[in-house]
């Protein structure tokens, strides 16, 4: 039986980030930064499609660029009009 | 360097180069493929990606330091002129290149650069041997007006604070005894004594080094008293002068003016004018010093202007003689009158058998009195 976390208040942990778990950090719409990224599956400046874990981020919006990429995160820039989810 | 990624899946090229350690940036999807950049190195080992992916790449730009060197690989001036100047701006930075003085009220800028530059510290001297205390020290003892200095070197730059001394203004009383004696012969027109006891009275005419105030005065009861005596006496008195101006008079006339260049770089003067030196000449100089964003340079240039004179014989009328005569008398009661008024001139100018000569004389009115110490036993 797996053990309960007795610490109910507790939500945020550093381990998060070091962990191959999706994280994203919006700033505004016009930023976002993805860790943990697997590969980038489509890259437009409409969309971006971008691998993580078992499923597939989506950004879309207008005038998106790839600021910066790494093997584990990456920073999307310009206008993000939704974020989403699919398998 | 920036190049083009043509072909169907860009972004699989994208993930095996991020995978391999390759890094990509500035991205940026276009209707023709992706444009993305990244460092030359990278891009030599890119190529079994870009096959297995699928695509091919197109150097669109390249730019940096790696392309421009080898655009000028082969002139070796460039690469030789940037390791001269590198190894000047090491060597020229361990030298004082400018002066800077602060502070500085009432003693005079040059002689201080000059006592400076006695002391060892001067414009292209080298920073490692300096005594900045010792300089400073020399400094003080030569200007007494100095009461405080600090020589502050920031990089080839010296910046000297100066503080003067702040003069003790002289007290109107002393602890001297003092008589007043008459400067010159004259006639007493008016005394005013702040202190001391009159020794003559107006009117009467007395002659220099005459007892005017003395500092002993007896009081009432008889104690005899010495004071520092002080007093305004104001008298009439005569100057007589006399100047002679000869007929033929020799002047120098103005001739041609020259102008000579001189560059001051660092620790060298390169002429780049020359102007032919006759006897006899005048000249004054001035020197134009470079600076950038208000810092000087050790580059200025100087200018020296020179004039030359013909020495030439005239011979003058009465008129041209009077004129002479005129402003010699002027010349002396500007610098031996300064502090009596003139009230009647009476001048004539006489023929003499070489030129003119002017006899004048000057009734004046005056302070004459003049403080003598008087020393007093008291024992």
């Amino acid at each position: 039986m797996p053990k309960e976390n007795k610490k109910e208040g507790f939500k945020f942990s550093p381990m998060d980030f070091l962990s191959k778990k999706c994280h994203i950090e919006l700033d505004g719409n016009t930023s976002a930064v993805l860790e943990g990224s697997k590969g980038v599956l489509e890259y437009s400046t409409e969309c971006i499609r971008v691998l993580v874990e078992s499923y597939v981020v989506s950004f879309n919006g207008s005038s998106l660029t790839l600021k910066c990429i790494s093997p584990t995160a990456l920073t999307i820039e310009g206008s993000i009009l939704s974020i989403s989810f699919s398998d | 360097m920036t190049f083009k990624i043509i072909g169907r899946f860009p972004e699989r090229f994208i993930n095996l180069s991020i995978k391999n350690g390759i890094g990509i940036f500035d991205a940026k999807p276009e209707t023709q493929g992706l444009f993305a950049s990244m460092i030359i190195s990278d891009y030599k080992i890119i190529r079994p990606i870009a096959k297995r992916s699928g695509v091919r790449l197109k150097i669109v730009k390249r730019r940096g330091l790696p392309f421009i060197l080898h655009r000028f690989r082969h002139r070796w001036g460039i690469g030789l002129g940037i390791l001269l100047f590198l190894i000047l701006s090491l060597v020229l930075q361990n030298f004082v290149w400018s002066i800077e003085l602060n502070g500085v009220k009432t003693i005079s800028e040059t002689q201080l650069i000059d006592s400076l530059s006695e002391s060892g510290f001067f414009v292209g001297k080298f920073k490692g041997n300096l005594d900045l205390h010792k300089i400073e020290r020399e400094t003080q003892l030569e200007f007494s007006e100095i009461g405080w200095m600090s020589i502050n070197l920031m990089g080839t730059h010296a910046e000297i604070e100066i503080k003067e001394k702040a003069l003790v203004p002289e007290s109107e009383y002393s602890d001297s005894i003092n008589n007043i004696k008459a400067l010159r012969d004259g006639i007493i027109l008016s005394q005013n004594i702040s202190r001391g006891t009159a020794e003559t009275s107006v009117g009467s005419a007395v002659s220099e080094g005459q007892l005017l105030v003395s500092g002993m005065y007896e009081n009432a009861l008889g104690e005899v008293h010495f004071v520092d005596a002080d007093a305004e006496v104001i008298a009439s008195t005569i100057y007589e002068f006399t100047a002679s101006c000869d007929e033929a008079r020799i002047s120098f006339m103005p001739q041609e003016k020259a102008k000579r260049s001189e560059l001051n770089l660092l620790w060298f003067k390169v002429p780049l004018s020359f102007a032919p030196q006759s006897s006899p000449f005048s000249s004054y100089s001035e020197t134009l010093t470079l600076f950038l964003y208000d810092t000087p340079v050790p580059v200025s240039l100087c200018n020296e202007y020179l004039c030359s004179y013909l020495q030439v014989e005239t011979k003058i009328n009465e008129t041209t003689a009077k004129s002479i005569l005129d402003t010699e008398l002027a010349l002396y009661k500007l610098f031996n009158l300064k502090n009596a008024i003139s009230i009647t001139d009476e001048t004539e100018i006489i023929k003499t058998p070489t030129g003119y000569k002017l006899n004048a004389k000057l009734v004046c009115t005056e302070d004459i009195a003049v403080k003598e110490n008087l020393i007093v036993n008291l024992e």
